[in-house]
């Protein structure tokens, strides 16, 4: 289980500290405006950047030790890629918590990069150059080398980036609740709150006079919806629509 | 084709013209100049040249800078200027390295402490490079006004990066084949380092401890290939990117090993041609090197603004 408790990041536009917990299976969603701190927030929980407070799973502080990279994942928003790489070295990357310095990755890395490589559909792709890939292809390697990663908790930020509709509304949504059946928990980042409810147990709100979490149902409503982003958004049948 | 193969020809021939020339040797004294000169030059070139080139590709991958390389980041400049310190004091002999190295750490500590420990932008990395070496140079003429007459002429003939004096002892050759197999088996770091700092620490690896080790082992092994033949730039930014682009897939495993062999073989082609074109003078390496590698760098700064 996430916990996170009296969670104060370094953002001076921080209104209040976060108190919250994901369960096993559980999906929380950040919402917020441009430039509200949702990556910095991320950032934060990834052990990026400092912060007071406490964040664990289970008994594992989230920091940038080797246990805590085999507990939780990152997607950062992007990533640049300066030199060539083939797309099978960059999933085998995300085997690195689990290889020694000193070691060379096993037949077991080799079996779980091509699982992964399966699962987001790149395995054609496996021998090309990050380089060359477009943003959707190199957005579902990314995915793909957070799932080689095998951790518990993902911390993803904006992972519907690039990815065409197909992928966002069935390949994500399905990797997500593939990964809270398997007993971890999603913590994303989302612009679009319609897609967010879809997928979301638990929804932290960063408003500029206040960070909430709490469940969906309390946190997704019309009113706060509005204040959050000065827009008046309006639920039909369970979807979102901005108005 | 393979890019083992046409480096491997490339190497194996620059060693071949720069040792028995283009006519083969025919008298005893033919044969004593190729024993006692030209063999131990052409090591020192070989050598020489797989040293910067290795350090250029590892400082490229560790700072994520296409630019990077110890010649136009200043470490070669401040290593020779601290070795023209030393001789100043009397130290001439194999101690020279040793001044190099503070001198190219000294450099290395100083534009981390200009930009933001090497994650600034590429563009100022590189500034930050020239200039520091501008002042290395200057330091550098200052001292050689310094010292005697007699060894001035050697000092601005070593500053230009040049064989004619140098050679290296036999068994330095299988102590750098031994660190070349330790680093290529850590080519799995580098790739990983390439994903960039905040990605890698994310993973679980101690990037601080890492940087720390690659850049003092970069540090070390420019401060000898200084110390060899003086400062010879570009062979450490043409190598690794002909690599790369030659043999893109491989990672940086391989790439050390292309690096090392184009590497050497790179300068010795530019120590033989710098004895063959304007014969009987001569050109020093360096000066060879230059020619190549300054279109070569104007090049890459034109792709690196083009990619943005």
């Amino acid at each position: 289980m996430l916990r996170v408790k009296d969670f104060l990041t370094t953002l001076q536009a921080q209104p209040n500290p976060l108190d919250g917990s994901l369960m096993p299976g559980q999906v929380g969603v950040v919402l917020g405006r441009n430039g509200a701190g949702k990556s910095w927030l991320m950032k934060s929980l990834a052990g990026l950047n400092p912060f007071s407070g406490h964040a664990h799973w289970d008994r594992q502080f989230l920091n940038l030790s080797r246990p805590a990279a085999q507990t939780r994942g990152y997607l950062a928003q992007e990533e640049p890629r300066v030199y060539p790489m083939s797309v099978r070295q960059h999933l085998m990357s995300g085997r690195a918590p689990w290889i020694d310095w000193h070691a060379q990755p096993s037949k077991d890395d080799d079996a779980i990069v091509q699982g992964a490589l399966e699962r987001l559909d790149v395995v054609h792709l496996a021998d090309s150059s990050v380089q060359q890939l477009s943003g959707g292809e190199w957005q579902r390697v990314r995915l793909a080398t957070l799932v080689a990663q095998q951790s518990k908790l993902w911390l993803l930020d904006e992972p519907a980036e690039h990815l065409d509709p197909g992928h966002i509304w069935s390949t994500l949504p399905g990797l997500i609740r593939e990964q809270c059946a398997s007993g971890g928990a999603v913590l994303l980042v989302a612009h679009d709150p319609d897609w967010a409810a879809q997928l979301a147990d638990q929804v932290l709100l960063l408003g500029e006079s206040q960070w909430s979490w709490g469940a969906a149902g309390e946190q997704l409503t019309e009113p706060k919806l509005d204040q959050l982003y000065g827009h008046p958004f309006v639920e039909r049948d369970g979807r979102w629509l901005a108005g | 084709m393979n890019p083992w193969a046409v480096l491997g020809a490339f190497l194996l021939l620059g060693l071949w013209l720069s040792i028995f020339g283009v006519a083969w040797p025919a008298s005893d004294l033919d044969w004593m100049i190729v024993q006692e000169l030209r063999a131990p030059r052409a090591l020192a070139a070989a050598l020489v040249g797989s040293l910067l080139a290795v350090c250029g590709l590892l400082m490229q991958a560790q700072l994520r800078n296409p630019l990077a390389e110890p010649y136009i980041l200043g470490l070669s400049g401040g290593a020779s200027v601290a070795v023209l310190a030393g001789g100043l004091l009397g130290y001439t002999g194999v101690e020279r390295s040793v001044w190099a190295f503070l001198g190219a750490l000294a450099s290395l500590i100083l534009l981390f402490a200009l930009t933001r420990a090497g994650r600034a932008d590429p563009i100022r990395i590189l500034l930050t490079g020239v200039l520091i070496s501008a002042a290395a140079g200057a330091l550098g003429s200052l001292l050689i006004t310094l010292s005697d007459p007699l060894s001035t002429q050697l000092s601005l003939v070593w500053l230009m990066g040049d064989f004619a004096g140098a050679g290296v002892p036999l068994y330095s050759i299988p102590i750098w084949l031994l660190v070349l197999a330790g680093l290529i088996r850590f080519g799995r770091l580098l790739d990983l380092m390439t994903r960039g700092g905040e990605a890698v620490a994310t993973l679980g690896l101690d990037t601080r401890r890492w940087q720390m080790i690659l850049l003092g082992l970069v540090s070390v092994l420019t401060a000898i290939a200084v110390a060899i033949a003086g400062p010879i730039g570009f062979v450490g930014l043409v190598v690794p990117h002909l690599v790369r682009f030659a043999d893109p897939m491989a990672g940086h495993g391989r790439w050390i090993g292309l690096c090392a062999v184009g590497g050497g073989g790179l300068l010795l082609w530019a120590d033989w041609l710098g004895r063959v074109v304007i014969a009987p003078a001569q050109l020093p390496a360096g000066v060879i090197m230059a020619l190549v590698g300054i279109p070569a760098l104007l090049a890459l700064l034109g792709r690196t603004y083009a990619a943005r």
